[in-house]
């Protein structure tokens, strides 16, 4: 197995500290990453002595440094585990007659308005009401209250408006910036966010994880802080999982880890967002780790790899008693360590890290993070009290920094 | 604008970083570094760059960036790749024919016998015993090198046709035999640009039996000025006939008398911490022009440090390093601006073969050449390394 490793992440959330999650001896692996956004942390030359660093921001240039890697080094698989990655790979394993998702098979991750076809087509009810945005912007659309307008292709809710009435589309639509047949529209769902984590295999979920966003993600921009926090066994997550197992059924997924969500509406009806094969970003895998023993990054890795999920022997996917979330606090909203002045006063931070900026300008996406802290409690009730002490003491910084 | 570079050492990507230019550092595998690679400005390839196939490959990617502007290898193995890199990308850098040429001593030699005969010395393929026969038969002494080494590794004099013979065959595949030259040894260090060439500076060596090289000295304290003139003429001549129009040489002469003769020559800076000597005593960058000019970056020269400088290169005898001493001698008229033993007792020292096999360096800067010399003269008796048991 010699496997080409198309990096966009922090290196150790990728591969796992010194590519542990890779099992495969160094001089078998090839490693393609960049410089930004901690492509080399953690990085040495024993663990990857293959390494090409290149920019990734180039049209055309990572698809052409890739090719160039698997066909000099007759590359056998391809692991990528970032959204835009997903299509590239998919194309390549198909090129070269690599194992893995092809494109047919993650389209429907991709696309978000293939993925809502697909899952009408499969017989899924619970999907809003949407539209491919047609050539002349509509003066009216065939529901009522507000709609989303977002890119069929985004990641990080990055590329995302909503508008109260058709009259806005328009507008919507110049502020994307966008060639409109790359967008797509859809009733604006009101309620509580959630998404679902699962490690599938032979076209089962094997273990799923269920998530409430402590924000809406689309909010990025105007809120100080995002995050998610793990449910715990109930009616809620069940509903939740039922309808993750039913998604990933009828988008005909094999095997990989996926990334899901769905609303919970205040009449209590699931309605679905959106899905990615692919594990979530923001921390997620840490809180699921710390809560199930399960590594979706080291899964993604392995399934990506052809092998079979890395599972607690005997399956016990029952989380713990605690109650674990993380916080993302977005960057440029305080740029400087917080780690003692919060863990001092905050009781169950199980991590913290400070992540500077590395652009100027303003936060980019859901999970441009710029502080990313672990929180832990023995219930929910206490978690959200802990949450609200971390946010107050944040407020408090601002004002002082103000 | 990008420069490629190929194989260059930490210190050589260090120095690189200083040109207003992206670079795509190319490394052998098994020898790449992240660490030398700066955000969103560079980008590292590891590329087995001596193997034609994968270099072809690597080009064909180059040629889709369309922002490659020139090629530069800061070592002997990357010559070569580097020049096919020139030619298939239509970049900045030296032809594949001039390279070809400066790197097959038999190919120089040849070139050199038919357009510059006054220059060159007898010689003889290592594989044709009659032609080494003959030549060993009017030149009592010669020398076996192979037609691609570098570093002196596996020179050696011969003086019989039994001394050839008892040369590993795959090793004379590679090797020439040629006439033993005597006189003062020195490097001329070039810059040229558009066909003319410009001596930047003239390094007197000091050389073991072994043929490895223990010190140099610049401006040699052997060589009257006249003499490095004349050095730096026959090197103008020889970089005429290779076709090396651009870019930095190093080439070794022999000059005895009025006679310069050509030994060797590499479109690449000299090694040996020459380039420090050079701007010691001219204040010019010599890494940084030999980096920059593919890409038209050459540096301005700051003032100089001394009027003559010299390296020191320490050896012992085989055996386990007892002593090694830290700190260099006080020797009137002489600074110091590097003492660095690279051994340290206990070590193991095995026989001199090679440049690699030496012990660490020492660089001095004087007021002339010949307080210099004596200063090397000295540091090398005092046995900076001592070994026992050997």
């Amino acid at each position: 197995m010699r496997p080409l490793i198309i990096n966009r992440h922090t290196l150790s959330w990728t591969v796992g500290e010194h590519g542990r999650y890779l099992p495969t001896p160094p001089e078998s692996r090839t490693l393609l990453t960049r410089t930004f956004g901690g492509g080399l942390e953690g990085y040495r030359s024993a663990d990857f002595p293959d390494v090409t660093i290149c920019d990734m921001t180039r049209k055309g240039h990572l698809e052409a440094v890739a090719t160039w890697l698997i066909s000099s080094r007759q590359l056998t698989h391809i692991v990528a585990l970032h959204e835009k990655e997903m299509i590239l790979a998919a194309s390549l394993r198909e090129r070269y007659g690599l194992p893995g998702m092809t494109q047919a098979e993650t389209l429907p991750f991709r696309d978000k308005l293939r993925m809502k076809d697909d899952l009408v087509a499969a017989g899924y009810e619970n999907v809003p009401a949407y539209l491919p945005v047609p050539a002349t912007v509509p003066a009216a659309v065939p529901w009522t209250g507000p709609t989303v307008v977002k890119s069929r292709w985004g990641l990080g809710a990055s590329e995302v408006r909503v508008v109260d009435a058709p009259a806005g589309i328009a507008g919507a639509i110049a502020e994307l910036n966008a060639d409109p047949a790359t967008l797509e529209i859809e009733q604006f769902v009101a309620g509580t966010m959630y998404h679902c984590d699962s490690v599938v295999f032979d076209g089962e979920v094997r273990f799923g994880s269920v998530c409430e966003y402590l924000q809406p993600p689309g909010r990025f921009a105007v809120e100080r802080y995002q995050g998610s926090v793990l449910l715990g066994d109930g009616p809620v997550r069940n509903l939740l999982a039922e309808h993750n197992a039913k998604v990933l059924r009828g988008l005909g997924i094999r095997a990989g880890v996926t990334h899901a969500e769905f609303f919970l509406t205040p009449a209590g009806d699931v309605v679905f967002c959106e899905v990615a094969a692919r594990p979530g970003g923001g921390g997620i895998s840490d809180i699921v780790r710390l809560s199930y023993g399960v590594d979706l990054v080291e899964n993604a890795v392995h399934l990506q790899l052809g092998l079979p999920p890395v599972l607690p022997d005997p399956p016990d996917h029952t989380a713990g008693s605690d109650v674990y979330g993380v916080l993302g606090i977005f960057q440029y909203v305080l740029v400087e360590d917080l780690g003692s002045f919060l863990t001092s006063r905050v009781p169950g931070i199980v991590s913290y890290g400070f992540l500077p900026p590395e652009l100027p300008g303003r936060v980019r996406h859901a999970t441009d993070y710029g502080h990313k802290l672990i929180l832990q409690a023995p219930s929910r009730s206490e978690f959200d009290e802990r949450l609200a002490l971390v946010l107050s003491l944040l407020e408090s910084k601002c004002r002082e920094r103000s | 604008m990008s420069l490629v570079i190929l194989g260059a050492s930490a210190n050589m990507i260090r120095t690189a970083h200083q040109l207003d230019t992206d670079l795509v550092i190319v490394q052998l595998p098994g020898t790449a570094s992240a660490a030398f690679v700066r955000p969103e400005k560079d980008e590292l390839y590891t590329v087995d760059y001596l193997d034609a196939g994968q270099l072809a490959a690597f080009a064909e990617l180059l040629r889709g960036r369309g922002d490659i502007d020139g090629v530069v290898s800061t070592t002997e193995r990357g010559l070569e790749p580097a020049a096919r890199l020139v030619e298939q990308l239509g970049v900045a850098g030296n032809a594949l024919s001039t390279v070809l040429a400066s790197r097959d001593k038999r190919l120089m030699r040849r070139l050199l016998a038919t357009q510059a005969p006054d220059l060159t010395v007898p010689f003889a393929p290592a594989t044709d015993d009659r032609a080494v026969a003959d030549l060993l038969g009017s030149h009592p002494r010669a020398i076996f090198k192979p037609a691609h080494g570098t570093g002196s590794a596996g020179v050696r004099m011969v003086s019989n046709i039994d001394d050839v013979l008892r040369i590993p065959a795959a090793d004379r595949e590679d090797g020439l035999v040629e006439a033993f030259l005597t006189g003062v040894e020195v490097t001329v260090e070039t810059l040229s640009t558009a066909g003319q060439h410009t001596v930047l500076g003239v390094v007197e060596k000091w050389i073991t039996e072994n043929f490895v090289e223990v010190g140099h000295v610049m401006p040699p304290p052997s060589l009257s000025p006249a003499q490095c003139e004349r050095a730096g003429l026959a090197v103008g001549r020889l970089l005429d006939i290779l076709g090396l129009t651009d870019g930095v040489a190093c080439t070794e002469v022999m000059v005895d008398g009025d006679d310069v003769r050509i030994i060797e020559t590499h479109n690449r800076l000299g090694g040996d911490g020459v380039a420090d000597l050079i701007h010691a005593i001219t204040g010019l960058d010599w890494r940084l022009t030999a980096l920059g000019w593919p890409v038209g970056e050459l540096p301005e020269r700051q003032p100089p440090r001394a009027a003559a400088a010299a390296m020191v290169f320490f050896v012992a005898d085989q055996g386990v390093v007892s002593s090694v001493l830290r700190q260099p001698p006080e020797l009137d008229g002489v600074t110091f601006e590097l003492w660095a033993p690279s051994a340290a007792v206990g070590d193991p020292v095995g026989p001199l073969r090679s440049s690699d096999d030496r012990l660490g360096a020492a660089r001095l800067i004087g007021p002339d050449p010949q307080v210099c010399a004596k200063a090397l003269e000295h540091v090398l008796s005092l046995n900076v390394v001592r070994t026992a048991g050997g």
